[in-house]
């Protein structure tokens, strides 16, 4: 053989490795997703929300930490009254609520309606799979996704406090449950502002309107919704259970063992167990709703 | 139909697909050999829903369809395993790189991540897009997504490849360059099922063929070349009937159309004989062919056949519901089915078809 020998075609090659099961392709399809929600392997414009939001979901849990190491060691220890001020758990949760909605928002639809939208889809479920495990992968990434911006910083506070505290076991003793509480308040936030998400994103093919239809329907539930149940008229009471933004609060709060305070929930005389089970409802018709579109799509 | 002659790669039986009021596919019972297969028909002959079915995408009517053995309706998942699928429609996602996207179909068919990396790599390299692959799919030309269409098609390594008019939307140079992969497919030992609409497509690749019109079979069987119907077309300046007559006197038969006249069929001394007809009666002659008959020309003939008996069956029918003096369901169920699928198989049959393109010189 000549010694500039070129390879001009090499061909097609079999493939006599081992292929992963039906666990490797869901997350495949999930990792999949997980990089389309952080724009990875996207232009740069792709990126800019996603990692904004990671931002200043990361700033604002460091900031907090770094006050409660601040408290507990440069200064010597702030005075209880200013400490009690600091943002707990609880505050925290709220905070990055508001922040995984407005990802879930603008991030969510593009995880759903591309698939679809660009025809890719049909060559996914041509692959060894079925449309059940198409949607798992998908409802995985979005639980990850959503549940890391409301779970990480609440454990880099958890661990932040712990490394300053003088009596461990103590700290454990006190702030353990948080560890429980955290991911089950996440969950329900998750099942409510997931399941109206896609809803939305199973039937509209563009991202954006889809965002406004998840965000309106989200904000508008609770003036139309909790106005209405107010009203003196039988039965409209029952208006109150489709305040859905409403339902995650009330679970934070019993979960937390916080005072209820004022509700359209509470007014219309449901307690906590109402809000849970709604969620519950919700998430199954709207699985059932997205499940029976899939097919249908397939 | 004819029967394949090795083990069916693909074997259909009695397979039939409605949605609603259409007929996509009616009864269609057919079998395909390992190698190239073309699917031929009309827009709307059913071949995307076939292909679609064959996927396990679908789920049939009625009947059965089995790929290398295995059952599509009772493992979808197994014959998916086996299968790679090039639709005809947009399926690239155009925000992505080609190698990322054709990488990500590999692991959809549970290839290990750097497998799927450099099976994607090699495959973009074989569909002649390795200075490309790393540009985002938005970018590329119809030429190239049908290129990276084809890539994930085969990326994983499938027994079985289906594609859905490859070379739809190609450019003269594209589509002889796409049917050439399509080629390069079964020398990998690939079977593959190209659909087309184009017979000049099937009989640049395939070694078997199935005709589809409006969800029947027409003809499932080896495509064999071009071949000579023994008949000879030949055009004259003047006098046509006087050169047919000297020919019948000769004892070979003759039709008149025009200028020109059909000899035969008949032996090769034909055009020995239409030259000596001419002398004797001083005729010139413009040009004498060959008939040639094509895939194009039997697609045609058994549509018209199929035409010419639905229009038959419907006019039995209506004259059978009006002797009877009571509609049956029967009778205006067909009229009505026939209708839906086909406007044409209401009307009356078509002319023949056209003379076939001269092949062969005089």
């Amino acid at each position: 053989m000549s010694n500039d020998a070129i390879i001009v075609d090499r061909g097609y090659r079999t493939w006599g490795g081992t292929r992963g099961g039906i666990r490797s392709i869901r997350w495949a399809i999930t990792v999949d997703t997980l990089r389309r929600a952080f724009g990875l392997g996207r232009r740069a414009r792709a990126k800019i929300f996603p990692w904004a939001l990671m931002a200043l979901a990361s700033l604002i849990a460091l900031v907090v930490t770094g006050l409660y190491i601040a408290a507990g060691t440069v200064t010597g220890g702030l005075p209880p009254d200013l400490l009690a001020q600091l943002p707990g758990h609880p505050e925290l949760f709220g905070l990055y609520s508001a922040i995984a909605l407005v990802f879930v928002a603008v991030v969510g639809p593009g995880m759903l309606i591309p698939d679809r939208r660009d025809g890719t889809l049909s060559l996914i479920l041509s692959r060894p799979l079925t449309v059940m495990d198409y949607l798992w992968a998908k409802a995985l990434a979005f639980v990850l996704v959503v549940g890391a911006i409301q779970v990480v910083p609440q454990l880099v506070l958890w661990i932040g406090r712990a490394a300053v505290t003088n009596d461990f076991l103590a700290y454990v003793r006190e702030a353990g449950p948080v560890l429980w509480q955290v991911p089950v308040i996440s969950a329900a936030t998750i099942l409510a502002q997931g399941a109206v998400l896609v809803l939305a994103a199973s039937w509209i093919n563009r991202t954006g309107i889809a965002a406004a239809a998840f965000l309106g329907t989200w904000a508008a539930a609770a003036p139309v919704m909790g106005e209405l149940s107010r009203l003196d008229i039988p039965g409209f009471r029952f208006l109150a259970l489709g305040n859905l933004s409403e339902h995650a609060e009330i679970i934070s709060r019993w979960v937390f063992g916080l005072p209820m305070g004022v509700s359209s929930m509470r007014s219309a005389g449901f307690d906590p167990w109402a809000s849970a089970v709604v969620l519950l409802v919700l998430v199954v018709v709207a699985g059932i709703a997205v499940v029976h579109r899939y097919r249908g799509l397939a | 139909m004819t029967t394949a002659p090795a083990t069916p790669t693909i074997a259909v039986h009695d397979l039939t697909m409605r949605f609603d009021e259409v007929t996509a596919l009616d009864g269609l019972t057919l079998e395909t050999p390992p190698g190239i297969t073309g699917l031929v028909g009309a827009n709307g002959a059913g071949k995307t829903t076939l292909m679609r079915i064959l996927l396990g995408l679908q789920r049939p009517t009625t009947g059965q369809v089995a790929i290398h053995g295995h059952d599509v309706a009772t493992d979808p998942i197994e014959v998916r395993r086996r299968i790679g699928w090039m639709p005809e429609g947009d399926c690239l996602p155009p925000d992505i790189v080609a190698a990322e996207f054709v990488a990500h179909t590999a692991r959809l068919a549970g290839l290990p991540k750097r497998a799927a990396r450099l099976r994607a790599s090699e495959t973009l390299f074989l569909v002649g897009l390795e200075e490309e692959r790393f540009r985002p799919i938005g970018e590329f030309s119809t030429g190239m997504t049908q290129r990276v269409k084809l890539a994930q098609a085969i990326v994983h390594d499938p027994e079985l490849v289906l594609l859905d008019e490859p070379a739809s939307g190609l450019d003269p140079e594209g589509r002889v360059e796409m049917l050439a992969l399509v080629r390069r497919l079964g020398d990998f030992g690939i079977d593959v099922l190209i659909s087309s609409h184009v017979l000049s497509d099937i009989t640049a690749t395939s070694s078997w063929v199935v005709l589809l019109d409006h969800g029947t079979l027409l003809r499932s069987g080896p495509v064999t070349p071009d071949r000579t119907t023994g008949t000879v077309a030949v055009e004259v300046v003047e006098r046509p009937g006087d050169l047919a007559q000297a020919l019948r006197a000769r004892g070979v038969g003759v039709a008149v159309d025009g200028p020109r006249l059909l000899v035969g069929p008949g032996d090769t001394d034909l055009e020995a004989a239409i030259v000596a007809a001419a002398a004797a009666t001083d005729t010139g002659l413009v040009r004498m062919t060959r008939e040639v008959s094509t895939l194009e020309d039997e697609f045609l003939a058994a549509d018209a056949d199929r035409r010419q008996a639905a229009a038959t069956g419907a006019a039995a029918g209506a004259t059978s519901g009006a002797t009877s003096g009571a509609t049956t369901g029967g009778a205006a169920g067909a009229a009505t089915r026939g209708a839906t699928r086909s406007p044409a198989a209401a009307s009356p049959p078509p002319p023949p078809p056209p003379p076939a393109t001269p092949g062969g010189g005089a």
